[in-house]
């Protein structure tokens, strides 16, 4: 375990050179940074990998029952997920904003002393669905949120009239609000089927619905407020501003319920 | 033989000197004859628009070609030379083709990145190419120079942000909305700036436009060019409501368009956002609407900013272009180190060729019964011999044709495929470059270059270095 242990300060490390150059390509626009910052988020991918292929060996069990596995390939998620939106799609500064995002994770998440390698629940397939779906709404939703993030400065920028390079090279709004509430709208059935498996393999598992968990209470309350969201959207009572901070207070809220409530739970306290 | 570029533009002449100098499209044949005319131009591209006239030209002697070039100019402008030298410049080698690359991306037109310079250049290009004044150096020369052309544009942000209030207008709406499809315009005022920027608009898509005029033919008239509707002053409060994007433009001394007006059109509108565009002096749209929740109010001040960002940005995104135009010299001055060794090359592969007939002829005659199928397959074997002994040597004569010091390289590499110095200028028949400039007329007697070459690198440092890396022609 000392090799994850190292992969994960490497990776922090990693995530922190690919903001950095990332920054210092957009202000000052050194390519070459640019492509130093990719490679950065290359070598991610290579630990994360080589990491959780150790872990597959090692434990004999997927890597996503522990948080920290789960964190690390939520991480990377989100940085290739935003890749895509920042270079397919030309939402540029998208990889930015998401490396901003997976350091913060992996500063918080990553680094020795609040590693959690004892919680290693019993695999099932079930388990396993649940674990899946809800990392996938998760990432979904933390995109989601970098988009809002994006939209709340152009607008800003927009409105005191700054015509600096984070104008121009951000995105439209419209397209911004668009494809924010596009991953929500993802999201939010993939949160549901998580809830779903989560509530099945309790029955199975527990014999009993597990409605009484804080963790559980605290993901319905947070996907009901991302379905708020998309009623929002549709029926349009705020403007795309305040659609954009509601999207944050949600991610907020997911992110409180995961690390916070979540620690209250019987059953989370590992997830 | 050496590369030479001459000319004038905005920043060294005034608009009456360019307007004399300027070669006209019925002109430039004419001017190209002459050029093919003379013995001191090899090759020669003519470049002429309302910002500049240049000639590009492959010439057998600076000091040559610069007179007849420059002379050329003055006598068809009609000018005294002393008069116009001061506006002249004259670029050799490496400078005329950086000069060339920066044209063609548009670093060195009036507004930096324009894209028309493109097409210009090109136009120039396939006019001389088509005249016959082009040869190897000047074609490579320019299908790079376009190349490059196009990777600025693609590659970076040169060319992209507006430089134009009528279209810095635009860019606000596009910021806003992403894109302008299905968008609907409302026109106050039938200005030419309104026309201008309407125009603009509906060139990015945008779906409907509407006029409103206190004279309703003038409304009609700008209406009809954008195969838009024209509205009555009295229908604004409701067409305020269906409107995206409103471009106020009218000769009013006072508003025309109230906060209050605004907030309720915009209460009405489910929140969409309403950018309104005010480029009249005086403003006609009262600033407290630019408070209102979803409306994004801009006045002519700041449509100035955001083009004095776009051209910061630009100024920018050109040290990028740099890094291109860099790459691309580079590129032409291995091709033309390539082109040197292409007669030892050719030499070579003759050679190879020959002794495969020979061999090929002296099997017939010791081995009479073979059959044309067999004869065919041996002929393929043995030739594939002497393609797979050669592939690894071409490839590495290349190579190190473009180091200093080729032309030892080259007697060495003559020498161990025993190639002569005769053979090899008799391959070179036809090669200006080779023949001219190149290391292989030298690989005749090498000690003495490569000791040049030597003495050369002692002396040079840092930027000269970089050039005395470079191809002789561009020196």
């Amino acid at each position: 375990m000392h090799f994850i242990k190292a992969a994960a300060d490497a990776l922090a490390g990693l995530y922190g050179l690919g903001l950095v150059f990332s920054f210092t390509d957009f202000v000052g626009w050194r390519r070459r940074l640019n492509r130093v910052a990719l490679l950065a988020l290359l070598w991610i991918d290579a630990v994360i990998t080589v990491a959780i292929g150790l872990v597959l060996l090692r434990l004999g069990t997927t890597p996503i029952y522990v948080r920290f596995y789960l964190a690390l390939i939520f991480s990377w998620g989100i940085v290739l997920l935003a890749g895509w939106f920042d270079r397919r799609m030309g939402i540029r500064l998208t990889l930015l904003f998401a490396c901003a995002l997976s350091f913060l994770i992996a500063a918080c998440d990553l680094f020795p002393g609040t590693l959690e390698f004892s919680t290693l629940h019993q695999a099932g397939d079930i388990l396993a669905f649940h674990i899946v779906s809800a990392a996938l709404s998760y990432l979904s939703f933390a995109v989601a949120f970098l988009f809002s993030v994006m939209y709340l400065i152009q607008e800003l920028l927009l409105r005191r009239k700054q015509w600096n390079r984070w104008y121009l090279h951000l995105t439209a709004l419209r397209t911004l609000e668009l494809y924010s509430l596009r991953l929500v709208a993802l999201g939010v059935p993939l949160l549901f089927v998580s809830m779903a498996f989560g509530f099945i393999w309790s029955k199975v598992h527990l014999g009993t619905f597990l409605l009484a968990d804080p963790k559980t209470l605290g993901t319905v309350v947070s996907w009901a407020l991302y379905v708020g969201c998309l009623v929002l959207y549709v029926r349009r009572p705020w403007g795309g501003r305040g659609l954009a901070v509601y999207n944050l207070i949600c991610f907020l809220g997911l992110v409180i319920n995961f690390t916070w409530v979540g620690s209250f739970s019987v059953f989370h306290s590992g997830l | 033989m050496h590369i030479i570029a001459v000319g004038l533009n905005h920043e060294t002449a005034t608009v009456e000197l360019r307007e004399r100098i300027s070669i006209s499209d019925v002109d430039l044949e004419d001017a190209l004859a002459q050029l093919r005319g003379t013995s001191t131009v090899l090759e020669s591209v003519v470049l002429s628009t309302c910002n500049r006239t240049e000639i590009y030209a492959v010439v057998s002697s600076y000091k040559a070609g610069e007179d007849y070039l420059k002379l050329l100019l003055a006598r068809r402008a009609g000018v005294e030379r002393q008069e116009m030298e001061s506006h002249l410049y004259v670029l050799h080698g490496e400078t005329a083709v950086t000069h060339l690359f920066a044209v063609a991306c548009g670093m060195n037109s009036l507004v930096m990145g324009e894209t028309q310079i493109l097409g210009q250049v090109r136009g120039a290009f396939l006019t001389a190419e088509d005249a016959g004044n082009t040869g190897l150096l000047l074609n490579r020369l320019f299908r790079l120079a376009l190349q490059v052309g196009k990777r600025a544009q693609s590659e970076t942000d040169i060319g992209k942000n507006a430089v134009s209030v009528s279209y810095a207008a635009v860019q606000l709406a596009k910021k806003i909305y992403g894109s302008l499809g299905g968008q609907h315009v409302l026109v106050l005022g039938a200005g030419k700036m309104s026309a201008l920027t309407a125009q603009y608009l509906q060139n990015n898509g945008v779906d409907k436009i509407t006029v409103i005029n206190r004279t309703l033919t003038k409304a009609e008239e700008l209406a009809q060019q954008f195969q838009g509707e024209a509205a009555h002053w009295t229908d604004l409060s409701q067409l305020l409501r269906e409107a995206d994007i409103v471009i106020s433009s009218t000769a009013s001394k006072g508003y025309v368009l109230s906060a209050a007006e605004l907030a309720t059109a915009v209460e009405t509108r489910s929140h969409r956002p309403m950018v309104v565009i005010d480029i009249a002096v005086p403003r006609d749209v009262q600033p407290e609407a630019g408070k209102l929740r979803n409306v994004y109010l801009y006045d002519i001040d700041d449509l100035q900013g955001v083009v004095s960002a776009n051209l910061e940005e630009r100024e920018r995104e050109s040290r990028m272009v740099l890094h291109i135009i860099e790459k691309a010299l580079r590129e032409y001055s291995t091709w033309l180190s390539e082109q040197e060794v292409v007669p030892l090359i050719t030499a070579i592969r003759d050679k190879g060729v020959r002794i495969q007939s020979e061999v090929m002829a002296s099997l017939q005659r010791k081995l009479p019964n073979l059959s044309d199928k067999e004869l065919k397959l041996i002929h393929k074997h043995t030739m594939s011999i002497v393609n797979q002994l050669l592939r690894d040597p071409v490839k590495n004569i290349k190579e190190l044709g473009c180091e200093p010091g080729a032309a030892q390289q080259i007697h060495v590499f003559a020498q161990l495929f025993g190639i002569s110095p005769e053979a090899l200028l008799r391959a070179a028949d036809g090669n200006f470059l080779a023949q001219s400039s190149g290391s292989l007329s030298q690989a005749a007697n090498p000690a003495n270059h490569a000791f040049a070459d030597m003495v050369r690198r002692w002396r040079s440092t840092g930027n000269e270095q970089t050039a005395a890396a470079l191809h002789p022609v561009l020196r």
